[in-house]
Protein backbone atom coordinates (compact mmCIF):
# COMPACT_ATOMS: atom_id res chain seq x y z
CA UNK A 1 0.00 0.00 0.00
CA UNK A 2 1.40 3.52 -0.95
CA UNK A 3 0.48 6.30 1.86
CA UNK A 4 0.57 9.75 0.10
CA UNK A 5 -1.66 12.83 -0.68
CA UNK A 6 -2.33 13.84 -3.76
CA UNK A 7 -3.04 17.46 -3.05
CA UNK A 8 -0.39 17.84 -0.97
CA UNK A 9 -0.77 18.34 2.62
CA UNK A 10 0.57 20.97 4.44
CA UNK A 11 1.30 20.50 8.26
CA UNK A 12 0.47 23.40 10.34
CA UNK A 13 1.30 23.74 13.58
CA UNK A 14 -0.62 26.95 15.84
CA UNK A 15 0.74 27.93 19.33
CA UNK A 16 -1.54 29.25 21.54
CA UNK A 17 -1.05 31.46 24.60
CA UNK A 18 -3.19 34.05 26.65
CA UNK A 19 -6.38 33.22 23.64
CA UNK A 20 -4.14 34.19 21.06
CA UNK A 21 -2.56 32.63 18.27
CA UNK A 22 1.23 33.28 19.05
CA UNK A 23 3.02 31.22 16.71
CA UNK A 24 2.47 29.39 13.04
CA UNK A 25 4.66 26.84 11.72
CA UNK A 26 4.40 25.42 8.46
CA UNK A 27 6.39 22.44 6.81
CA UNK A 28 6.57 23.00 2.86
CA UNK A 29 5.32 20.19 1.21
CA UNK A 30 7.31 17.47 -0.55
CA UNK A 31 7.45 18.57 -4.31
CA UNK A 32 6.37 15.29 -6.31
CA UNK A 33 9.15 13.99 -8.42
CA UNK A 34 8.30 14.91 -12.04
CA UNK A 35 11.55 14.27 -13.19
CA UNK A 36 11.50 10.41 -12.49
CA UNK A 37 8.23 10.43 -14.19
CA UNK A 38 9.31 12.48 -17.31
CA UNK A 39 13.53 11.99 -17.84
CA UNK A 40 13.48 10.43 -21.57
CA UNK A 41 10.31 11.45 -22.78
CA UNK A 42 9.46 13.24 -26.17
CA UNK A 43 8.73 17.06 -24.61
CA UNK A 44 4.58 16.41 -26.67
CA UNK A 45 4.22 13.64 -24.10
CA UNK A 46 5.09 15.01 -21.36
CA UNK A 47 2.80 17.97 -22.23
CA UNK A 48 0.13 15.45 -22.66
CA UNK A 49 0.69 13.55 -19.96
CA UNK A 50 1.45 16.54 -16.61
CA UNK A 51 -2.51 17.93 -17.36
CA UNK A 52 -3.77 14.15 -16.31
CA UNK A 53 -1.58 14.70 -12.78
CA UNK A 54 -2.55 18.41 -12.07
CA UNK A 55 -6.09 18.24 -12.78
CA UNK A 56 -7.79 20.59 -10.37
CA UNK A 57 -6.29 23.13 -12.42
CA UNK A 58 -5.12 21.41 -15.62
CA UNK A 59 -5.20 24.08 -18.42
CA UNK A 60 -2.92 26.60 -16.82
CA UNK A 61 -0.96 23.56 -16.12
CA UNK A 62 -0.60 22.44 -19.43
CA UNK A 63 -0.26 26.02 -20.71
CA UNK A 64 2.99 26.35 -18.01
CA UNK A 65 4.44 23.67 -19.63
CA UNK A 66 3.83 24.40 -23.26
CA UNK A 67 5.41 27.95 -22.41
CA UNK A 68 7.98 26.52 -20.71
CA UNK A 69 8.91 23.43 -23.29
CA UNK A 70 8.43 26.25 -26.33
CA UNK A 71 11.26 28.61 -24.96
CA UNK A 72 13.80 25.62 -24.43
CA UNK A 73 13.44 24.80 -28.05
CA UNK A 74 13.18 28.10 -29.28
CA UNK A 75 9.91 28.37 -30.99
CA UNK A 76 6.97 30.50 -30.84
CA UNK A 77 3.45 29.60 -31.40
CA UNK A 78 1.16 31.41 -33.75
CA UNK A 79 -0.62 34.27 -32.23
CA UNK A 80 -3.98 32.04 -32.29
CA UNK A 81 -2.45 29.60 -30.51
CA UNK A 82 -1.51 31.72 -27.43
CA UNK A 83 -5.11 33.16 -27.79
CA UNK A 84 -6.26 29.92 -27.39
CA UNK A 85 -4.54 28.99 -24.05
CA UNK A 86 -5.65 32.06 -22.76
CA UNK A 87 -9.18 31.85 -23.43
CA UNK A 88 -9.19 28.45 -22.17
CA UNK A 89 -7.11 29.33 -18.84
CA UNK A 90 -9.28 32.40 -18.12
CA UNK A 91 -12.45 30.31 -18.62
CA UNK A 92 -10.71 27.71 -15.59
CA UNK A 93 -10.37 30.75 -13.49
CA UNK A 94 -13.78 31.64 -13.70
CA UNK A 95 -14.87 27.78 -13.04
CA UNK A 96 -12.99 27.50 -9.86
CA UNK A 97 -13.77 31.28 -8.63
CA UNK A 98 -17.38 30.47 -9.26
CA UNK A 99 -17.16 27.12 -7.18
CA UNK A 100 -15.09 28.63 -4.81
CA UNK A 101 -18.60 31.57 -4.29
CA UNK A 102 -21.19 29.16 -4.53
CA UNK A 103 -20.07 26.49 -3.01
CA UNK A 104 -17.15 25.92 -0.88
CA UNK A 105 -17.23 29.34 0.64
CA UNK A 106 -20.87 29.40 1.70
CA UNK A 107 -20.35 26.09 3.25
CA UNK A 108 -17.54 27.57 4.90
CA UNK A 109 -19.52 30.16 6.87
CA UNK A 110 -22.84 28.07 7.60
CA UNK A 111 -24.14 29.48 4.51
CA UNK A 112 -26.26 27.40 2.03
CA UNK A 113 -24.26 26.79 -0.64
CA UNK A 114 -25.53 27.36 -4.82
CA UNK A 115 -25.10 24.07 -6.08
CA UNK A 116 -27.55 24.54 -8.93
CA UNK A 117 -25.35 27.42 -10.29
CA UNK A 118 -21.72 26.13 -9.31
CA UNK A 119 -23.35 22.99 -11.78
CA UNK A 120 -24.23 25.34 -14.76
CA UNK A 121 -20.83 26.95 -14.77
CA UNK A 122 -18.71 23.89 -14.53
CA UNK A 123 -21.18 21.84 -17.40
CA UNK A 124 -20.53 25.57 -19.67
CA UNK A 125 -16.71 26.09 -18.76
CA UNK A 126 -16.90 22.34 -20.08
CA UNK A 127 -18.22 23.21 -23.45
CA UNK A 128 -15.83 25.50 -24.80
CA UNK A 129 -13.02 23.07 -26.04
CA UNK A 130 -14.82 21.59 -28.96
CA UNK A 131 -15.83 24.88 -29.90
CA UNK A 132 -12.22 25.65 -30.19
CA UNK A 133 -10.61 22.26 -31.81
CA UNK A 134 -11.25 18.48 -31.73
CA UNK A 135 -10.20 16.57 -28.81
CA UNK A 136 -7.23 17.64 -27.00
CA UNK A 137 -5.77 18.70 -29.89
CA UNK A 138 -4.60 22.37 -28.74
CA UNK A 139 -1.89 20.61 -26.46
CA UNK A 140 1.06 20.10 -28.02
CA UNK A 141 3.96 22.48 -27.66
CA UNK A 142 4.88 24.79 -30.85
CA UNK A 143 0.42 24.84 -31.19
CA UNK A 144 -1.65 22.31 -32.55
CA UNK A 145 -4.87 21.98 -34.82
CA UNK A 146 -7.21 25.29 -34.06
CA UNK A 147 -10.58 25.00 -35.61
CA UNK A 148 -12.91 27.14 -33.85
CA UNK A 149 -16.69 28.06 -34.18
CA UNK A 150 -16.46 31.99 -34.30
CA UNK A 151 -20.62 32.14 -33.84
CA UNK A 152 -21.14 29.36 -31.15
CA UNK A 153 -18.27 30.78 -29.31
CA UNK A 154 -19.95 34.26 -29.55
CA UNK A 155 -23.34 32.28 -28.00
CA UNK A 156 -21.13 30.61 -25.42
CA UNK A 157 -19.48 33.65 -24.19
CA UNK A 158 -22.90 35.62 -23.86
CA UNK A 159 -24.37 32.46 -22.21
CA UNK A 160 -21.36 32.69 -19.69
CA UNK A 161 -21.65 36.66 -18.96
CA UNK A 162 -25.42 35.66 -18.55
CA UNK A 163 -25.20 32.88 -15.96
CA UNK A 164 -22.16 34.93 -14.06
CA UNK A 165 -24.59 37.74 -13.82
CA UNK A 166 -27.65 36.30 -13.10
CA UNK A 167 -26.35 33.62 -11.10
CA UNK A 168 -23.67 34.91 -9.21
CA UNK A 169 -23.53 38.85 -9.48
CA UNK A 170 -27.38 38.88 -8.77
CA UNK A 171 -27.96 40.62 -12.16
CA UNK A 172 -25.63 43.63 -11.32
CA UNK A 173 -21.93 44.16 -12.53
CA UNK A 174 -20.19 44.06 -9.04
CA UNK A 175 -17.08 45.60 -10.95
CA UNK A 176 -18.61 48.59 -11.87
CA UNK A 177 -19.34 49.43 -7.96
CA UNK A 178 -17.13 52.33 -7.14
CA UNK A 179 -17.70 52.38 -3.68
CA UNK A 180 -18.19 50.05 -0.61
CA UNK A 181 -20.94 51.06 0.34
CA UNK A 182 -22.86 50.13 -2.67
CA UNK A 183 -21.35 46.65 -2.43
CA UNK A 184 -22.59 46.59 0.63
CA UNK A 185 -26.37 47.27 -0.45
CA UNK A 186 -25.69 45.23 -2.90
CA UNK A 187 -24.56 42.71 -0.65
CA UNK A 188 -27.60 43.22 1.37
CA UNK A 189 -29.94 42.30 -1.32
CA UNK A 190 -28.54 39.07 -0.87
CA UNK A 191 -29.57 38.19 -3.91
CA UNK A 192 -27.06 35.65 -4.79
CA UNK A 193 -24.48 32.73 -2.81
CA UNK A 194 -21.74 35.60 -3.42
CA UNK A 195 -23.92 38.30 -2.22
CA UNK A 196 -24.89 36.18 1.02
CA UNK A 197 -20.87 35.10 1.80
CA UNK A 198 -19.99 39.29 1.42
CA UNK A 199 -22.90 40.24 3.30
CA UNK A 200 -21.52 38.21 5.84
CA UNK A 201 -17.68 38.70 5.68
CA UNK A 202 -18.03 42.38 5.12
CA UNK A 203 -18.98 42.80 8.99
CA UNK A 204 -16.42 43.74 11.08
CA UNK A 205 -14.04 41.72 12.52
CA UNK A 206 -14.31 39.35 9.58
CA UNK A 207 -13.77 41.64 6.92
CA UNK A 208 -10.04 41.80 8.09
CA UNK A 209 -9.62 38.55 9.47
CA UNK A 210 -6.22 37.24 7.73
CA UNK A 211 -4.64 40.42 6.74
CA UNK A 212 -1.25 40.88 6.52
CA UNK A 213 1.63 43.51 5.18
CA UNK A 214 3.18 40.68 2.61
CA UNK A 215 3.13 42.21 -0.32
CA UNK A 216 1.17 41.01 -3.30
CA UNK A 217 2.92 39.24 -6.74
CA UNK A 218 2.64 42.09 -9.67
CA UNK A 219 6.03 42.12 -11.64
CA UNK A 220 7.93 39.10 -10.85
CA UNK A 221 11.56 39.27 -12.36
CA UNK A 222 11.15 35.87 -14.63
CA UNK A 223 15.53 35.72 -14.64
CA UNK A 224 15.19 35.35 -10.77
CA UNK A 225 12.86 32.77 -11.17
CA UNK A 226 14.50 30.73 -14.14
CA UNK A 227 17.60 31.42 -12.15
CA UNK A 228 16.97 30.19 -8.77
CA UNK A 229 14.49 26.85 -10.21
CA UNK A 230 17.75 25.94 -12.14
CA UNK A 231 19.99 26.18 -9.35
CA UNK A 232 21.37 23.25 -7.54
CA UNK A 233 19.56 23.55 -4.67
CA UNK A 234 15.52 24.72 -6.48
CA UNK A 235 14.25 22.68 -4.28
CA UNK A 236 14.88 24.75 -1.48
CA UNK A 237 13.34 27.50 -3.43
CA UNK A 238 10.51 25.91 -4.94
CA UNK A 239 9.21 24.79 -1.80
CA UNK A 240 9.78 28.09 0.18
CA UNK A 241 10.29 30.88 -2.85
CA UNK A 242 10.90 34.46 -1.91
CA UNK A 243 12.06 37.76 -4.00
CA UNK A 244 15.42 38.19 -4.73
CA UNK A 245 15.42 40.82 -1.88
CA UNK A 246 13.99 37.90 0.45
CA UNK A 247 10.65 39.39 0.27
CA UNK A 248 7.32 37.07 0.67
CA UNK A 249 4.55 37.57 -1.51
CA UNK A 250 0.82 36.99 -1.64
CA UNK A 251 -0.19 35.58 -5.53
CA UNK A 252 -3.68 35.26 -6.69
CA UNK A 253 -6.96 36.88 -7.30
CA UNK A 254 -6.16 39.35 -4.56
CA UNK A 255 -2.98 40.32 -6.16
CA UNK A 256 -4.47 40.36 -9.70
CA UNK A 257 -7.33 42.94 -8.30
CA UNK A 258 -5.61 45.02 -6.28
CA UNK A 259 -5.84 48.19 -8.65
CA UNK A 260 -9.80 48.07 -8.61
CA UNK A 261 -11.05 50.72 -6.53
CA UNK A 262 -13.36 48.80 -4.18
CA UNK A 263 -10.15 46.56 -3.07
CA UNK A 264 -8.35 49.63 -2.54
CA UNK A 265 -11.20 50.99 -0.16
CA UNK A 266 -11.72 48.21 1.82
CA UNK A 267 -7.65 47.67 2.16
CA UNK A 268 -7.63 50.91 3.90
CA UNK A 269 -11.00 49.98 5.86
CA UNK A 270 -10.21 46.11 7.33
CA UNK A 271 -6.77 45.68 5.33
CA UNK A 272 -6.34 42.62 2.81
CA UNK A 273 -8.82 40.18 4.57
CA UNK A 274 -10.95 37.58 3.98
CA UNK A 275 -13.49 40.26 3.01
CA UNK A 276 -10.86 41.53 -0.19
CA UNK A 277 -9.91 38.03 -0.54
CA UNK A 278 -13.53 37.00 -1.81
CA UNK A 279 -14.32 39.84 -3.27
CA UNK A 280 -10.68 39.73 -5.54
CA UNK A 281 -12.61 36.33 -6.98
CA UNK A 282 -16.15 38.13 -7.51
CA UNK A 283 -14.60 41.14 -9.47
CA UNK A 284 -11.89 38.87 -11.76
CA UNK A 285 -15.11 37.19 -12.94
CA UNK A 286 -15.92 40.52 -14.52
CA UNK A 287 -12.43 40.87 -15.81
CA UNK A 288 -11.84 37.64 -16.90
CA UNK A 289 -14.85 37.61 -18.82
CA UNK A 290 -13.62 40.47 -20.83
CA UNK A 291 -10.02 39.26 -21.15
CA UNK A 292 -11.72 36.07 -22.88
CA UNK A 293 -14.48 38.65 -25.26
CA UNK A 294 -10.70 40.23 -26.30
CA UNK A 295 -9.00 37.37 -26.84
CA UNK A 296 -11.64 35.30 -29.31
CA UNK A 297 -11.42 37.42 -32.02
CA UNK A 298 -7.92 35.78 -32.45
CA UNK A 299 -8.64 32.34 -32.82
CA UNK A 300 -7.98 31.81 -36.62
CA UNK A 301 -8.14 28.17 -38.03
CA UNK A 302 -4.66 26.67 -38.81
CA UNK A 303 -1.99 24.68 -36.90
CA UNK A 304 1.25 25.11 -35.00
CA UNK A 305 4.96 25.37 -35.85
CA UNK A 306 7.34 22.55 -36.27
CA UNK A 307 9.05 21.80 -33.75
CA UNK A 308 13.12 21.39 -33.94
CA UNK A 309 14.92 18.15 -32.08
CA UNK A 310 16.95 20.41 -29.96
CA UNK A 311 17.83 20.85 -26.32
CA UNK A 312 17.83 24.03 -24.30
CA UNK A 313 16.54 25.15 -21.00
CA UNK A 314 12.52 26.82 -20.69
CA UNK A 315 10.61 28.58 -18.15
CA UNK A 316 6.76 29.11 -18.66
CA UNK A 317 4.46 31.06 -16.48
CA UNK A 318 0.98 30.35 -16.20
CA UNK A 319 -2.06 32.44 -13.93
CA UNK A 320 -4.17 29.91 -12.65
CA UNK A 321 -6.81 30.70 -10.85
CA UNK A 322 -4.76 30.24 -7.26
CA UNK A 323 -2.07 32.28 -8.42
CA UNK A 324 1.23 32.49 -10.44
CA UNK A 325 2.68 29.29 -11.70
CA UNK A 326 5.74 28.26 -13.27
CA UNK A 327 7.34 25.16 -14.88
CA UNK A 328 10.96 24.73 -15.86
CA UNK A 329 12.25 22.81 -18.41
CA UNK A 330 15.63 21.23 -20.01
CA UNK A 331 15.71 19.39 -22.61
CA UNK A 332 18.17 17.50 -24.79
CA UNK A 333 17.14 16.24 -28.47
CA UNK A 334 13.90 17.27 -27.66
CA UNK A 335 13.47 15.26 -24.52
CA UNK A 336 12.74 16.02 -21.17
CA UNK A 337 16.12 16.01 -19.12
CA UNK A 338 15.02 17.90 -15.86
CA UNK A 339 11.32 18.90 -14.83
CA UNK A 340 10.99 21.37 -12.13
CA UNK A 341 7.84 23.33 -10.79
CA UNK A 342 6.90 26.40 -8.79
CA UNK A 343 3.36 26.24 -7.63
CA UNK A 344 1.06 29.29 -6.20
CA UNK A 345 0.77 27.66 -3.10
CA UNK A 346 4.26 27.69 -1.73
CA UNK A 347 4.09 31.87 -2.09
CA UNK A 348 1.08 32.07 -0.07
CA UNK A 349 1.91 29.20 2.22
CA UNK A 350 5.50 30.35 2.89
CA UNK A 351 6.91 29.74 6.44
CA UNK A 352 6.81 33.82 6.74
CA UNK A 353 4.26 34.44 4.10
CA UNK A 354 0.85 35.44 3.90
CA UNK A 355 -1.27 32.75 5.50
CA UNK A 356 1.37 32.41 8.44
CA UNK A 357 1.15 36.66 9.14
CA UNK A 358 -2.20 36.70 8.92
CA UNK A 359 -2.91 34.08 11.33
CA UNK A 360 -0.55 35.68 13.85
CA UNK A 361 -1.91 37.39 16.82
CA UNK A 362 -5.77 36.18 16.25
CA UNK A 363 -7.85 35.57 18.72
CA UNK A 364 -9.01 31.90 19.41
CA UNK A 365 -10.20 30.51 22.56
CA UNK A 366 -9.21 27.28 22.50
CA UNK A 367 -7.62 24.80 19.55
CA UNK A 368 -10.99 24.54 18.08
CA UNK A 369 -11.53 27.96 16.92
CA UNK A 370 -7.69 28.07 16.38
CA UNK A 371 -8.18 25.42 13.93
CA UNK A 372 -10.88 26.43 12.55
CA UNK A 373 -9.68 30.22 11.61
CA UNK A 374 -6.59 28.42 10.44
CA UNK A 375 -8.78 26.74 8.11
CA UNK A 376 -10.90 30.00 7.26
CA UNK A 377 -7.39 31.13 6.02
CA UNK A 378 -6.30 28.65 3.87
CA UNK A 379 -9.75 28.63 2.04
CA UNK A 380 -9.50 32.25 1.15
CA UNK A 381 -5.55 32.03 0.04
CA UNK A 382 -5.98 28.62 -1.48
CA UNK A 383 -8.97 26.21 -1.49
CA UNK A 384 -6.75 23.22 -3.40
CA UNK A 385 -4.30 22.45 -0.46
CA UNK A 386 -5.12 20.42 2.55
CA UNK A 387 -4.07 21.33 6.12
CA UNK A 388 -3.01 19.09 8.89
CA UNK A 389 -3.23 21.22 11.98
CA UNK A 390 -1.51 20.87 15.31
CA UNK A 391 -2.40 22.86 18.10
CA UNK A 392 -0.03 23.41 21.14
CA UNK A 393 0.25 25.55 23.85
CA UNK A 394 3.07 27.93 25.19
CA UNK B 1 0.27 20.61 -5.34
CA UNK B 2 -3.12 20.80 -7.13
CA UNK B 3 -2.56 16.67 -8.05
CA UNK B 4 -5.90 14.93 -8.63
CA UNK B 5 -5.28 11.04 -8.65
CA UNK B 6 -8.36 9.60 -9.70
CA UNK B 7 -10.33 7.28 -7.09
CA UNK B 8 -12.40 4.49 -7.42
CA UNK B 9 -16.08 4.55 -6.26
CA UNK B 10 -16.27 1.65 -3.68
CA UNK B 11 -19.52 2.39 -1.55
CA UNK B 12 -22.60 5.47 -2.20
CA UNK B 13 -24.55 6.49 1.00
CA UNK B 14 -26.77 9.41 1.31
CA UNK B 15 -24.91 11.35 -1.16
CA UNK B 16 -21.72 10.13 -0.01
CA UNK B 17 -19.37 8.21 -1.68
CA UNK B 18 -16.47 6.08 -0.20
CA UNK B 19 -12.87 6.04 -2.78
CA UNK B 20 -10.30 4.47 -2.80
CA UNK B 21 -6.90 4.96 -4.15
CA UNK B 22 -3.76 3.44 -3.32
CA UNK B 23 -5.30 0.98 -0.75
CA UNK B 24 -6.27 4.76 0.92
CA UNK B 25 -10.61 5.48 1.61
CA UNK B 26 -11.89 8.59 1.65
CA UNK B 27 -15.76 10.49 1.58
CA UNK B 28 -16.58 12.57 -0.63
CA UNK B 29 -19.57 14.35 -1.98
CA UNK B 30 -21.95 13.62 -5.06
CA UNK B 31 -23.43 17.18 -4.53
CA UNK B 32 -22.32 18.37 -7.86
CA UNK B 33 -22.84 14.79 -9.80
CA UNK B 34 -26.56 14.48 -10.37
CA UNK B 35 -26.65 11.35 -9.33
CA UNK B 36 -24.25 9.62 -12.47
CA UNK B 37 -21.70 7.92 -9.93
CA UNK B 38 -21.77 4.81 -9.28
CA UNK B 39 -19.83 1.89 -7.70
CA UNK B 40 -16.69 0.87 -9.75
CA UNK B 41 -16.50 4.16 -11.49
CA UNK B 42 -13.29 6.49 -10.95
CA UNK B 43 -13.76 10.40 -10.28
CA UNK B 44 -11.54 12.96 -9.03
CA UNK B 45 -12.47 14.90 -6.15
CA UNK B 46 -12.39 18.73 -6.14
CA UNK B 47 -10.83 21.12 -3.54
CA UNK B 48 -13.90 20.81 -0.63
CA UNK B 49 -13.82 17.45 -0.60
CA UNK B 50 -16.84 17.38 -3.75
CA UNK B 51 -16.37 14.58 -6.40
CA UNK B 52 -16.04 16.59 -9.85
CA UNK B 53 -15.61 14.98 -12.45
CA UNK B 54 -16.14 11.11 -13.36
CA UNK B 55 -13.17 9.59 -15.52
CA UNK B 56 -13.16 6.85 -17.93
CA UNK B 57 -11.67 3.64 -16.14
CA UNK B 58 -8.94 3.24 -18.99
CA UNK B 59 -7.64 6.95 -18.19
CA UNK B 60 -7.91 6.36 -14.37
CA UNK B 61 -5.69 3.15 -14.45
CA UNK B 62 -2.97 4.72 -16.42
CA UNK B 63 -2.81 8.08 -14.40
CA UNK B 64 -2.82 6.02 -10.99
CA UNK B 65 0.36 4.50 -12.84
CA UNK B 66 2.00 7.36 -13.64
CA UNK B 67 1.56 8.52 -10.38
CA UNK B 68 2.34 4.85 -8.50
CA UNK B 69 5.98 5.71 -10.69
CA UNK B 70 6.57 9.17 -9.28
CA UNK B 71 6.42 7.67 -6.12
CA UNK B 72 7.88 4.79 -5.98
CA UNK B 73 10.87 6.61 -6.62
CA UNK B 74 10.25 9.13 -4.19
CA UNK B 75 10.20 6.08 -1.48
CA UNK B 76 13.23 4.53 -3.07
Amino acid sequence: MISFAPEGVIQVQLVLERGRIAAVRLRPRPLPPLKALLKGRQADQAARMLPRLFSLCRIAQTCAALNAIEQALGVAPPPAQSAARLVLTLAETIQEHATRLTLDGPLAFGQAPDVETAKAVRRHIAALVPLICKNDDWVRPGGGRLSPRPNDLADWLEELRRLILSGLMAGRDVSALLEVKDLRDWAQGQGSAPARLLQALLKPGLAGFGASATGLMGHLDSGQVMARLAASDWESYAQAPQTAAGLCLETGPLARQNDHRLIRTLEAESGHGLAARILARLLELAQTLTGIALALPLLMEGEGVDLPVAGGVGLGAAEAARGRLFHWVRLDAGRIEEYRLLAPTEWNFHPEGAFVQGLKGAEAADAETASALARRQGLALDPCVGLEIEVSHA
Amino acid sequence: MCMAIPSEVISIENGMATVECFGVTRQASLLMMDGQVAVGDYVLIQAGGFVAELVDKQTALETQAMMAEMLAHQAS
